[in-house]
């Protein structure tokens, strides 16, 4: 595990850290709070331990920061602090710390205190428990296969390709990569409510049939909102809602279910359309063969600026490769349909 | 007499017998309490009590973790007393403080032959 120790004072610092890296850790130190802040945005460190006072952002300043922002997996927060009684215990813990380690730090009890966080963050199983429960969903519907595995790999890619444009990088962190390929699997989540004789028809829907197949991302989406009311805490529950909701929205308004327009679609929304609707191309399904890469690449293309955010677009162009890679590895056998013999397109 | 400025046993164990950790430490240590001696002085001379309750807790921090015992206890009652704006605390404690670390400085020589005399303990076990 990567354990960031957040500590101006650079003796402790580095006792500190050689203790960790004694017991098996991988141990990174930085001096002040807003360091730590970046470091801990990458997404790569589930475990903190922080001084109280610090330059910069103080261990309570960057405790309450990373307790707001309710997006990525949980950060274990173990303050070091010399400010001993009660009071100091309680504002602590309302700004979000976990356990605290009182100066002199023993290294003996420095491990029994990490190891407990080990044990809490061992209990946020929730990727296993989300993937399962999006595959529990997807089990009624004829798109099986490795459909969820391949649509979170094209998520993630998108996301981090557009992570590295200037237009994006304020908005898209390590974190937010994290996020959105977890919560990705759940954008259909809303099917388990769709009646089987529409969801499991065979041929074309009827235009009643598709108002009620279109529910899904309603239904989907009023349900992760009221598990969320129970799990206030769950901040990833909010991304996978805003995915459910809008991943059928069009960039252009002509989507469902509320005709949004442009940038009033979330960009985790905008990020699932394009890899929902590649995936639904390179994929047979039972109204079609699977297309190629450069057919779905084509129809990809015509829908910029329409379909889809022509941004999100670029970003796909600049990965192709990848999804290329992707779809080779998780694909399902299917015949391939290919640019030659084009019929009728899906979306 | 050594034993209450500087519990050495003890800084041993925390770095796990490392003996280059340990020098290296103490090398720091030693200009961070020269560092601290100016400082806090000048803080006083300037009536900065923030300044002087925000050096002795540090002092106090990088002293406990060092293991020094004295120092420590010192650093942290001026800290307080900084903290009360008490103005005759201060100027007593202070004197405390500096004495500690004048005690340190000169014990500073004397540990080369203590980390000596552990790092050979640790091969005979």
């Amino acid at each position: 595990m990567q354990i960031l120790v957040a500590e101006d004072d650079s003796i402790t610092a580095e006792m500190i850290a050689h203790a960790l890296e004694k017991f098996g850790y991988n141990v990174t130190v930085v001096n002040n709070g807003l360091d730590a802040y970046e470091k801990l945005r990458t997404g790569r460190f589930k475990l903190l331990v922080s001084d109280w006072q610090m330059p910069g952002l103080t261990g309570l300043e960057l405790c309450e920061l990373l307790r707001n922002q309710r997006t990525g997996s949980y950060i274990y927060v173990i303050m070091l602090t010399s400010h001993g009684g009660i009071e100091n215990v309680v504002r602590g813990l309302e700004a979000g710390a976990d356990d605290f380690l009182t100066k002199p730090f023993n290294p003996s009890e420095l491990l029994v205190r990490i190891r407990v966080g080990e044990r809490v963050l061992g209990l946020e199983s929730r990727e296993l428990m989300i993937f399962a429960l999006a595959k529990l969903a997807e089990s009624r519907d004829r798109e099986t296969g490795a459909h969820l595995e391949r649509m979170r790999e094209y998520a993630r890619i998108l996301t981090e390709e557009l992570s590295e444009t200037e237009e994006f990088q304020n908005i898209i962190d390590g974190r937010y990569v994290d996020l959105i390929y977890l919560t990705t699997p759940l954008h259909d989540i809303g099917k388990v409510a769709i009646p089987d004789r529409i969801l499991l028809k065979e041929g074309p829907l009827t235009a009643a049939e598709f108002e009620v197949m279109k529910t899904h991302t309603v239904l989907g989406a009023q349900t992760l909102e009221e598990v969320a009311q129970y799990a206030p805490s769950a901040g990833f529950l909010e991304m996978a809602r805003d995915i459910a909701i809008s991943h059928h929205e069009r960039f252009d308004g002509s989507g469902y279910p509320y005709g949004l327009v442009g940038e009033d679609i979330p960009l985790c929304g905008r990020i699932t359309a394009v890899a929902d609707v590649y995936d639904a191309l390179t994929s047979k399904r039972v109204y079609k063969q699977a297309y190629d890469h450069s057919l779905a690449r084509k129809i990809i293309l015509d829908g910029s600026g329409t379909s889809f955010d022509s941004r999100l677009v670029q970003a796909f162009l600049r990965r192709e490769a990848d999804f290329i890679a992707i779809q080779e590895e998780h694909g399902d056998e299917a015949e391939i349909f290919d640019s030659d013999s084009r019929r009728n397109a899906p979306c | 007499m050594f034993k209450t400025e500087w519990n050495f046993q003890q800084l041993h164990e925390k770095c796990f017998g490392n003996q280059a950790l340990i020098e290296k430490l103490l090398v720091k240590f030693c200009s961070t309490l020269v560092d601290a001696r100016t400082e806090l002085k000048q803080a006083f001379s300037q009536s900065d009590y923030e300044l002087i309750q925000s050096r002795s807790h540090r002092l106090k921090g990088e002293a406990g973790t060092m293991c020094c015992l004295k120092l420590h206890s010192a650093a942290d009652r001026l800290c307080h007393a900084a903290k009360a704006h008490d103005v005759q605390d201060v100027e007593q404690l202070l004197e405390d403080v500096i004495a500690c670390i004048d005690h340190l400085l000169k014990c500073d020589l004397m540990l080369g032959s203590i980390v000596e005399s552990a790092a050979s303990s640790d091969s005979s076990n």
